[in-house]
């Protein structure tokens, strides 16, 4: 606490004083902090720098396991010109795709909805809180199983449902119809991830000040106003945030697709990671699949970076 | 106003600072899961994930208990993670070797463990199960090894793993472990398979083949015979099958699994996906097409397989659905049979079902099956290799495999097992078993084949099962992206 007393201070004030004396306390202030800082530095360049420059350096290899001691020559980045060609890659890109745009946009509706209702006071909010959060604590990959389960042809829910209702008449085979697939598993992925983005939107609806709402009672607005007048503009940060959490995370979605489908029906349901992952284990092909690994990072890089712009404007905006 | 309008202010910066601060966070753990390469991340969240599928298996089990599918595999998960968190207490000095196994859901081989750990003294084997399929099995396997970390001593292989560990160096040569007389006391099949480049690199451990189950009340109550013939099969299901029961169930589901069952009606036509020199032929001449359009023909013009056999992702599935009534016909492997003994599982009395060979095209000779037998290889950088392979010596050996048929139904891997007396009487169809075992046809033996088959077969046998493609399409297609992989 000390250290931290003595740096804020105000040192205009105190400059002739403290510099001669100072200067070695600094000293030994900035060594304290460089030795309390390194542990953390070194973990961070042992497990997030140091894997991602070798995948960078493995992907400009050509490196195929397949074969004990292969060469494994510098090919710079001809794996990537490979992967701007690679119809396979095109495909997994278009399915990615597909999976953001629909599960995340869909989420963000429903998720603002049941935000809007969780914001109210009722009686056992709390529990309904919790309970909603749910289908987002449970791990993918079990979710995923239960998912397959829901979707089973024979003894699954979802078509027991659908004939209960007489919408069907022969089981649909949710998992191995092109065209189908996708949408069960892009459902999938909506149930178990709209609670956060839920939570995350109460998070921002909860920051509103109230007082505003009682201005505008006053003023004689009325809900649907409210809405859009007041809680939209301030939630948009809010909105930005969730909307970059959730993107990023459904450009890397991989687990449910292993399980539910493990890319199938064809490669319909092969997403981005899934086919990397897919030519480094199965294919043993680690340059080319490092190569897939990178262009992925540099997709959420990319994605990120569209996002903190569009999310820097209204920062900008409020300041002047 | 003005204070709302510093709380908008206030909470802009606030949102700022987390969205910058979240998407660098982000970024780097984007990094992270992008390096499947060097670090064992991924596959090791994977393992973890396929670690919990039996945990899956158990919260789904009470929404579908009809199945009584669910219960099955939770049941015998059960079993085996007892046996992995109660490990034995090894004698001081022994050595301790780690075994990578796939799911066994027999739950034998945890016991088989324990037996094992009771009798010996210097050596103890730690059971290790990597997950329900064995795609779980052979890419932790990979990542272990391409790490060249030691945890891994004993691996259990499946026949297309033999040649792709070997040739890649991460399984060594136990020619020495069965020498001299000893080797001729095995199946030949079941050691070829086990054989890459003239070496032997595992142990065969338990055979496998493929059976045709049928009901044979219901075909009694109709007057006919089993199918010898595809079309006897046709006709035979055509005529018995009724809204509640198929005509005839096998994996259609595209994985490996699934791709058997087509490849068996691909032999059974006289054709291949490659010949002895590599050469891709599946595509020449008519028994690509033809084996194809029978089995699509079987779903949907004849209807006698239910378009859910495609998505029937394990034998387990499968065999639930005769078990409990649902199938006339079934075609399963030999190792899936002890669910029909076990009465907790199956609705039917053992008088009920009988089995014979696959069916043939013309009836002569039975159906050609898909070797699937399993190994048990040691690790190249396992720190003791001369312990592991004493273990698999003794999990191979007669008195173990007689023991374990006994109990768990899977095949032996040596042809003598078949000439103990409890056998015979205990397994009336052992004879059909062993011309089973002897009638069998390994996938294509090269470290290309896990490629082909994810790459080349299963995509196009997903296609053109689904009737998204067309049979002829869809096997020019395989044929193209097959001969790429061998080029690249």
């Amino acid at each position: 606490m000390a250290t931290t007393e003595q740096t804020a201070a105000p040192r205009a004030a105190n400059v002739a004083r403290t510099r001669r004396w100072g200067s070695s306390q600094a000293r030994a202030d900035a060594r304290l902090g460089l030795a309390l800082v390194t542990p953390a530095v070194i973990t961070i360049i042992a497990i997030a720098c140091y894997p991602l420059l070798r995948s960078i350096w493995d992907s400009m290899h050509k490196i195929s396991l397949r074969f004990a001691n292969q060469p494994r020559p510098l090919i710079w980045l001809q794996n990537y010109k490979d992967i701007l060609q690679d119809a396979r890659w095109h495909n997994a890109l278009w399915v990615t795709g597909r999976v953001v745009f629909v599960s995340v946009g869909v989420e963000l509706v429903l998720g603002m909805i049941i935000a809007l209702l969780l914001n109210r006071a009722f009686q056992g909010r709390g529990i309904v809180r919790a309970s909603i959060l749910v289908p987002w604590a449970i791990t993918t990959v079990v979710s995923a199983q239960m998912w397959s389960w829901i979707y089973d042809a024979r003894y699954g829910v979802s078509n027991d449902i659908l004939k209960r209702l007489h919408l069907i008449t022969k089981p649909i085979i949710f998992l191995a119809q092109p065209g189908i697939t996708i949408w069960a598993m892009i459902g999938a992925e909506i149930w178990k991830t709209t609670p956060f983005m839920a939570l995350l939107l109460l998070a921002g609806l909860q920051l509103i000040p109230a007082d505003l709402y009682e201005a505008a009672a006053i003023d004689g607005t009325n809900g649907w106003q409210n809405f859009w007048k007041i809680t939209l503009p301030l939630m948009k940060p809010t909105i930005l945030v969730a909307l970059l959490f959730r993107t990023i995370d459904a450009v890397r979605i991989f687990d449910l697709p292993r399980v539910l489908t493990n890319g199938g029906p064809g490669q319909s349901t092969e997403t981005l990671v899934l086919y990397a992952y897919n030519t480094l284990f199965t294919n043993l092909n680690f340059g080319y699949g490092s190569a897939l690994a990178v262009s992925t990072f540099l997709i959420v890089v990319l994605v990120s970076f569209l996002y903190i712009k569009v999310l820097g404007a209204p920062a900008q905006g409020s300041r002047s | 106003m003005k204070q709302s309008e510093m709380g908008k202010r206030l909470l802009n910066r606030r949102n700022f600072l987390l969205g910058a601060a979240v998407s660098a966070g982000t970024a780097i753990l984007a990094a992270c899961g992008g390096s499947a390469t060097s670090t064992p991340a991924p596959a090791a969240t994977a393992a973890a994930g396929a670690a919990t599928k039996p945990a899956a298996a158990a919260t789904t089990a009470p929404a579908a208990t009809t199945a009584g599918s669910a219960a099955a595999p939770a049941a015998t998960t059960g079993t085996t993670s007892a046996a992995q968190t109660t490990p034995n207490v090894p004698p001081s000095g022994a050595v301790t070797v780690n075994w990578f196994a796939a799911r066994d859901t027999t739950g034998y081989a945890p016991k088989q463990v324990d037996a094992f750990n009771k009798a010996n003294k210097t050596i103890q084997i730690s059971y290790q199960e990597q997950g329900a399929i064995t795609t779980d099995l052979h890419d932790k396997f990979v990542t272990v090894a391409t790490a060249k970390d030691p945890s891994a001593d004993i691996v259990s292989m499946d026949v297309p793993f033999v040649p792709e560990f070997a040739a890649a160096g991460w399984t060594i040569a136990v020619d020495d472990a069965v020498a001299g007389d000893e080797r001729a006391k095995f199946y030949k099949g079941a050691l070829d398979g086990a054989t890459y480049n003239g070496k032997l690199y595992a142990l065969p451990w338990f055979n496998n083949g493929p059976g045709f189950f049928y009901r044979k009340d219901l075909l009694d109550k109709a007057g006919l015979q089993p199918p010898k013939t595809y079309d006897q099969l046709l006709a035979a299901a055509q005529k018995i099958q009724t809204p509640q029961i198929a005509g005839f169930i096998q994996q259609m589901v595209q994985n490996e699994g699934g791709i058997i069952n087509w490849l068996e009606y691909l032999w059974g036509y006289g054709g291949d996906l490659v010949d002895d020199k590599l050469n891709v032929i599946v595509d020449k001449g008519t028994a690509g097409v033809d084996s194809m359009q029978k089995l699509k023909d079987f779903i949907y013009k004849d209807k006698i397989m239910p378009e859910s056999t495609l998505a029937l992702k394990l034998g387990q599935d499968a065999i639930n659905i005769f078990a409990t009534g649902g199938a006339l016909f079934l075609r399963i492997w030999y190792g899936n049979v002890s669910t029909l003994y076990d009465l907790k599982q199956s609705k039917l009395t053992t008088d009920q079902w009988g089995v014979t060979n696959l069916p043939s095209k013309d009836g002569v000779k039975p159906g050609p099956g898909c070797l699937g037998t399993w190994n048990l290889g040691v690790s190249t950088y396992s720190k003791h290799q001369k312990e592991s392979v004493v273990a698999i010596q003794w999990l191979t050996s007669l008195e173990q495999q007689t023991a374990k048929m006994l109990d768990n139904v899977q095949l032996p891997t040596r042809p003598a097992v078949f000439d103990d007396a409890a056998i015979q009487k205990k397994y009336p169809y052992a004879k059909n078993a062993q011309d089973s075992l002897n009638n069998l046809k390994p996938r294509p033996v090269t470290p290309y084949w896990g490629q082909m088959s994810a790459d080349a077969v299963q995509p196009q046998f997903g296609l053109s099962f689904s009737n998204k493609k067309d049979s002829a399409t869809a096997i020019k297609d395989m044929a193209d992206a097959m001969r790429k992989i061998i080029k690249q």
